[in-house]
């Protein structure tokens, strides 16, 4: 599904060059649930990114479906992230000027077929207990309330892939809880799931469990 | 004017004759005998020759005791030769009688009445706006001027607050040419000044050349100002536009990691920009609209220059015009924001917008 061959991400950091991913070999099957853990700093970030194609890869390859991602043209790209990836950011990734719901339909605007992605948006709303949020706005939710609806938004367009980037960073234990309980079950629902995290103790939820290091990726 | 040769007596400044189209009142001394028409309209060369005389008024005078008015001169004209005031007419000038006088458009309504020596005239037509001296003036017949001018001389000197009409009978301030198809108008001007030494022929083109010289420089001026405002303009908004756009890189991240392909950002931010920039430019176009209205004739008259209102048509496709310099300017100040935020990669976008 993803293979990752000897992939690595170089960038300037005023005249040093950073290697925040370094030779990364992977592959991640259908179905996985695969827990990438690893320090702040480590390369985690860049790793999902490149997975995604929402950065391309300085050396190396990165394939999705077989398909080299650097072949690929922004539209083709931008399709894939639309319709086969869902991505749950680590920092409040909602734009704070639509509602809650709006925000949720948000990957539908991009979508080539249209959905009733209304109905839809509503739907994992109210799975994950937002039915009474649907017409806020970011500002009014708490940050595990923003977590849920930015996952919600991962999942609109029901993606084969999603791609979670520390998903319950800044959580209290409860909502911490909920929200790995709600990306479990969506693993279970068929969807394939790359975590990455700085938190070991949450590699227990994860099929396979993978370690980055200054860049550097090896299997725990 | 409508006349392609202006014969005037020799003493005769052609500035004079320039300065009156412009509305500006400056006594009309030379007058010649009017039996040079019939001269003149021998010349090879010339198709029409018409008369006009005239009477300066150096001061304001009252008309009917409801309606005062003013106006700059009079103008004595022949009917039956004229082609000059006959154009601007509905009707006929060759029925105009004594009593009867077209009026510049400032002078006096349709239908009311001019005093002037205690005589009542009858206003029977009104002049289209020119925005020159034309607007000012009153035309009646040679006849109503040349007894217009005894009427004058009967009353004491300055009894109604103007001047007695010095001007006497079949006397002639200037006599309009038209030349014939085919003919040069040099030519034809040569050949008067060759066959009467005593006359000055004028080229009516060259009499506006003062006020257009002015419009011009003026023009000049507005261009090259607005050009380079525009410049800057444009500069302006890309820089402005540039900085909003630095500041929503992680939203335009966002955009892009959720399935937005280079080509809608980029359209998203020439959009962003250009809807207010049009929309500005249509509050500009306001408040251009409203400045002319209230100070045009202000500034036209300390310009001293002639000032006319365009043509409605005109108005709204120079209104059109501005709006698309408007969108203009929003698309091109739009570029650079527009591409460089649609080719950063959605990982540095949200990266660096963090």
């Amino acid at each position: 599904m993803i293979e990752l061959q000897n992939a690595s991400k170089h960038y300037l950091l005023g005249k040093n060059v950073v290697k925040a991913v370094n030779s990364a070999t992977l592959t991640v099957n259908r179905k996985d649930f695969m827990v990438i853990t690893g320090r702040s700093g480590s390369g985690k970030t860049t790793l999902l990114s490149l997975m995604c194609g929402l950065t391309k890869p300085t050396l190396g390859r990165v394939l999705l479906n077989h398909v080299d991602i650097s072949t690929l043209s922004d539209s083709d790209l931008s399709t894939i992230r639309n319709r086969k990836v869902g991505f749950i950011f680590q920092f409040p990734s909602l734009i704070p000027f639509l509602t809650v719901l709006d925000n949720v339909r948000l990957p539908s605007a991009f979508a080539e077929t249209k959905n009733d992605d209304r109905e839809r948006g509503e739907e994992l709303l109210e799975r994950l207990g937002l039915d009474e949020r649907i017409n806020s706005y970011p500002s009014q939710l708490s940050m595990g309330e923003q977590k849920r609806v930015a996952i919600a938004r991962a999942l609109v367009n029901e993606p084969d892939i999603v791609l979670a980037d520390e998903p319950t960073s800044e959580l209290d234990e409860t909502t911490e809880k909920e929200v790995m309980e709600i990306i479990s079950e969506v693993h279970k629902e068929s969807a394939t799931v790359v975590m990455v995290t700085h938190s070991s103790e949450l590699a227990r939820y994860g099929s396979r469990h993978l370690r980055m290091v200054r860049g550097i990726l090896s299997e725990k | 004017m409508g006349a392609d040769l202006i014969v005037v007596p020799k003493p005769t400044n052609p500035w004079h004759i320039s300065q009156m189209i412009l509305g500006h009142v400056i006594e009309h001394p030379y007058y010649m005998d009017i039996s040079i028409v019939e001269k003149l309209a021998e010349v090879r060369g010339v198709q029409k020759a018409t008369p006009q005389a005239y009477a300066a008024k150096l001061e304001l005078v009252a008309a009917c005791p409801c309606c005062p008015t003013s106006f700059s001169y009079l103008i004595g004209f022949e009917p039956m030769s004229d082609f000059i005031v006959e154009p601007w007419l509905r009707g006929s000038s060759k029925k105009l009688s004594r009593t009867d006088a077209v009026v510049g458009c400032n002078v006096a309504a349709l239908g009311t009445n001019v005093v002037i020596f205690d005589q009542v005239l009858e206003t029977k037509q009104v002049l289209e706006k020119s925005g020159t001296g034309l607007d000012d003036m009153i035309f009646i017949t040679l006849e109503s001027l040349y007894w217009l001018a005894e009427e004058s001389r009967k009353l004491p000197e300055r009894v109604q607050g103007h001047p007695v009409l010095t001007i006497a009978q079949n006397q002639i301030s200037a006599v309009l040419i038209r030349v014939e198809p085919g003919y040069s108008v040099s030519d034809v001007g040569t050949r008067i000044k060759v066959e009467n030494m005593d006359l000055r022929v004028i080229y009516p083109h060259t009499l506006g050349q003062e006020a257009r010289e002015r419009l011009l420089s003026l023009h000049t001026i507005f261009l090259t100002s607005n050009g380079i405002m525009w410049g800057l303009l444009v500069v302006m908004v890309g820089t402005v536009f540039s900085l909003i756009v630095h500041e929503r890189r992680r939203e335009i991240g966002l955009l892009r990691a959720v399935g937005a392909t280079r080509r809608w950002v980029f359209k998203l931010i020439i959009l962003e920009v250009t809807l207010p920039v049009v929309f500005a430019g249509a509050l500009g176009i306001l408040g251009g609209v409203f400045i002319l209205r209230v100070f045009g004739e202000v500034t036209a008259k300390s310009l001293d220059v002639p000032y006319l209102w365009p043509d409605p048509l005109y108005i709204v496709g120079l209104i059109a015009s501005g709006l698309a310099l408007s969108a203009a300017t929003g698309v091109l100040g739009a570029i650079y924001p527009a591409f460089s935020s649609s080719r950063m990669e959605p990982y540095d976008a949200i990266r660096r917008g963090e």
